[in-house]
């Protein structure tokens, strides 16, 4: 996945994608960032006509002193409009650019809609009101969610005649491979953004004061422990690997582990989810070391049901059958 | 023998009004740092080029008055001052040092010469030898290190026939930065290819080899600017000294102009001298010399013996090992001891070894602050492996090794832009799938790789490391580095490193001892 998403009418990306190649941690964005979002743009606008640019600022937490000084002269020489928003709660971009924007000559404006979206908007070539303003943010995430569909889709590997799931008696007609995308950094980095704007909104409905991340596959643990880093500076995560216990598991094979605070608020994370074997193995082991899974987060599940059974709700990415449409898993 | 390290002196305008080194100014300006030099009885005065600034030959002149005025004061003669030369001492259109020949000739003419090449000279004086290196040669357009393969036998050859106390090398660039590499290489792109003379850095190695040479190297450089005094292995010794040259009105923030005094006698310290203007924002150059004593950073490349373990069949030999930052090794063993992550226990392995411990890494990393370091740190080093080779983030992979190494492996990937996997261990492969094990797949993949930047949580025996590496059967073309958290580089490991020639370690203070099993009682 590129760093830019793109539609007729506009260019969608988000902040946090510029971050991990600096000498900090992700959550910060430094002036090199904004230099390199401007060069990436630079790139990428040469084979777009869309008009209006949409930023997506959620789990930006500190932001350098001259971080906007690129963008700044990236945004006065365009004639396209800005649109900045966080749904994060913690808005520091978008307060950062409203203090940066006073007194400017542009036509800037900040908006807080539906009590926790804050916009940022700068219009240069048409005025953008309210309800557009939502509109375009939904048109947004509808590229992105397309995006992420066929990313998934991507990774799927179609099998020969008679294979087995791993770790669930199922015939599958192939299976995903969440390798595919951990492997890639740009994907992998749109991944694990995606994802910790997903749990942190979760967690913050849930009123979480705190929380373990539980990940218990190879490829669960790679996008578990990015997430529970971003999410960092605004819920302090703790983090637990069951170590090598999915998808074949071994029970003599568990390692020393570490017992959780009393009714300690699990979170498992992982790549996919056909029929939760993997989920209700890791919920079975944070009850026994003294903790509570009721949240699982996964980049694609096959069931349609939210709700996994023994009091699991899951989040999805995607629908795994809206990635392959012929997708089908029967009982061995 | 007591040493004065100059360099960068980089005169441009000796006739003029702002430099220090100027015609009617030098004596005042290194006044003080004479006096010190004059205490601590110096012997000899090393030059590690940039005498003058951009081929500006008039002020040879005078940089021979500021040679004269040194052996005045310190009662030298030219025979206890060497001087090389840097890239600003040469034509960058032409690679022409003729003023620059002219001048070291009235310095070197009288010295016992053992062996000259337009790339170096061998001196021989007071049972020591003194090589001093152009390390630009034909670079003389970009002014970067240039290599010296084709002279190494010759210099070594000349060094072997001789017997000698000390060698001591001068080099405008340096063969190795230990420490001020780390901090400068994200300020500056290309910092190693423009300052690290890895052609130098081969001959080092070739002179550290007993073969060689069983004595002390004392290896003095400039052209970074910055200080440095590391010690490797007790016998490489290697110093850069910042420049000398200061103008009115350049030093709002920079580094102060700085000389060194070292005594061979004591290799672990040296003097750092720094020139400090009085008025800081101001354009006056009056100021003043101060003195501190500063420790070197000590490395190790061969592991030390313990006594517990037995000598292993396989002999221990030389491989690149470098622990990537002392203050997060601090950080991580107070971790370590405070958590109470370390478990003594009897760990044995299918190879006939057994560890003695068990770190938990995951309760290591319940601090975010560490992980982020280690992140830090590693990606660091993995730039500037890429930035030091002549391939791009494409030729390279990295792959992480079981839960950790996997989870390192896509962050660095997300850090770096290379493209990673994770492969699992554990004790039973059946209970992994075959995409999560060593494959064919990745095997190809590997194939079409230049660099394998292998990640993984901790190296005990080494065994697992040896046996995956064995498994991805990765070609002798293909450069191999190994990043561990935890790595014990005082064990002797029944395995030897040396074909992985590069393993780098964020902590080896945590002790994680290993033993022949045959030795443990079986209880």
């Amino acid at each position: 996945m590129k760093y830019f998403l793109n539609s007729e009418d506009l260019i969608y990306t988000r902040a946090l994608l510029f971050t991990w190649e600096s000498d900090s941690n992700p959550s910060s964005f430094s002036e090199t960032n904004g230099q390199f979002f401007v060069n990436q743009f630079n790139k990428f606008i040469e084979c777009s006509s869309s008009e209006t640019v949409v930023i997506n600022c959620n789990h930006i937490c500190d932001i350098d002193d001259h971080a906007l000084k690129a963008i700044n002269t990236l945004i006065k020489g365009s004639k396209l409009n800005f649109i900045f928003y966080s749904s994060d709660s913690n808005h520091v971009f978008c307060e950062y650019l409203e203090e940066h924007f006073e007194g400017s000559d542009l036509n800037t404006d900040s908006r807080t809609l539906n009590s926790c979206n804050r916009f940022f908007k700068i219009e240069q070539n048409q005025s953008i009101n309210d309800i557009c303003l939502t509109t375009i943010k939904k048109n947004a995430e509808n590229i992105e969610k397309r995006a992420i569909t066929k990313l998934i889709a991507s990774s799927y590997v179609i099998a020969g005649d008679n294979f087995k799931l791993s770790s669930t008696p199922l015939k599958a007609t192939g299976h995903f491979n969440a390798n595919m995308i951990n492997s890639q950094p740009s994907s992998f980095r749109w991944i694990v953004s995606i994802m910790s704007e997903v749990i942190h909104q979760e967690v913050t409905k849930s009123k979480f004061i705190s929380y373990t991340i539980v990940a218990s596959s190879l490829r669960g643990v790679t996008i578990a422990a990015s997430v529970r880093e971003v999410l960092h500076y605004v819920s302090n995560a703790g983090f637990h690997i069951f170590d090598h216990f999915g998808p074949k598991h071994d029970l003599k094979e568990l390692p020393i582990r570490r017992a959780f605070k009393e009714k300690e608020q699990c979170i498992y994370v992982g790549d996919f989810l056909i029929g939760g074997t993997e989920v209700k193995l890791t919920q079975t082991y944070c009850n026994s070391l003294g903790g509570e899974l009721s949240k699982a987060f996964v980049l694609g599940k096959y069931t349609k049901s939210n709700n996994l059974g023994h009091n699991i709700a899951i989040q999805s990415l995607v629908q795994l059958s809206d990635c392959i449409t012929d997708l089908r898993y029967e009982l061995v | 023998m007591n040493i004065l390290h100059l360099t960068d002196l980089h005169l441009d305008n000796s006739n003029g009004i702002n430099e220090a080194l100027r015609s009617g100014f030098f004596k005042e300006y290194l006044h003080d740092l004479l006096e010190y030099a004059k205490q601590y009885k110096v012997g000899k005065v090393f030059i590690t080029g940039d005498i003058v600034n951009c081929y500006k030959t008039d002020n040879y002149i005078q940089a021979k008055n500021i040679v004269a005025h040194i052996c005045e004061t310190l009662k030298l003669t030219n025979n206890d001052i060497f001087v090389i030369n840097g890239n600003h001492d040469l034509d960058y259109k032409s690679g022409c040092k003729k003023e620059y020949e002219q001048f070291v000739q009235c310095i070197d003419n009288e010295k016992e010469l053992l062996d000259s090449h337009s790339r170096y000279s061998i001196f021989k004086t007071n049972n020591d030898i003194f090589l001093c290196l152009d390390s630009i040669g034909d670079n003389y357009e970009t002014g970067y290190p240039e290599c010296i393969t084709e002279q190494a036998d010759q210099i070594i050859r000349t060094i072997s026939d001789n017997d000698y106390e000390n060698i001591f090398v001068l080099s405008h660039h340096p063969a190795i930065s230990k420490d001020v590499a780390d901090y400068v290489v994200t300020e500056e792109e290309n910092w190693h290819k423009k300052h690290l003379w890895h052609s130098g850095n081969i001959l080092l190695k070739r002179l550290s080899n007993p073969a060689v040479n069983k004595k002390n190297i004392f290896w003095f450089s400039g052209d970074i600017h910055l200080p440095e005094h590391t010690v490797i292995d007790e016998s490489q010794i290697h110093f850069t000294t910042g420049s000398l040259y200061l103008i009115a009105g350049s030093n709002d923030g920079k580094i102060h102009p700085q000389a060194r005094l070292f005594s061979s006698n004591n290799i672990e310290s040296s003097q750092l001298c720094t020139y400090q203007i009085k008025n800081f924002k101001g354009t006056s150059l009056l100021g003043n010399w101060k003195k501190e004593d500063i420790n070197a950073v000590i490395q190790k490349t061969s592991p030390k013996k313990i006594a517990v373990v037995e000598k292993q069949q396989e002999p221990i030999t030389h491989y690149d090992f470098q622990l990537l930052s002392p203050e997060l090794e601090r950080e991580i063993y107070n971790c370590v001891k405070t958590e109470k992550l370390c478990k003594f226990g009897n760990f044995k392995e299918k190879t006939g070894y057994t560890s003695l411990s068990w770190v938990s890494v995951t309760g290591l990393f319940q601090d975010q602050g560490i992980y982020s370091q280690v992140i830090l740190k590693f990606r660091k080093k993995i730039k500037s492996i890429i930035d030091c080779s002549e391939y791009d983030c494409g030729d390279y992979i990295i792959v992480g090794i079981d839960n950790w190494g996997a989870i390192m492996a896509s962050r660095l990937g997300a850090a770096t832009n290379i493209n990673s996997c994770s492969i699992a261990i554990g004790n039973n492969n059946s209970s992994h799938l075959e995409e999560e094990v060593v494959n064919d797949k990745l095997k190809n993949i590997l194939s079409s790789k230049k660099g394998v930047i292998l990640l993984t949580d901790v190296i005990s025996t080494g065994r697992t490391l040896a046996d995956i590496l064995g498994n991805l059967d990765i070609s002798e073309n293909v450069s191999t580095f190994i990043f561990s958290i935890f790595f014990d580089n005082n064990q002797e490991h029944p395995v030897s490193f040396e074909k992985y020639m590069h393993l780098y370690a964020a902590c080896t203070s945590v002790r994680l001892p290993i033993i022949q099993s045959s030795k443990l009682f079986e209880s």
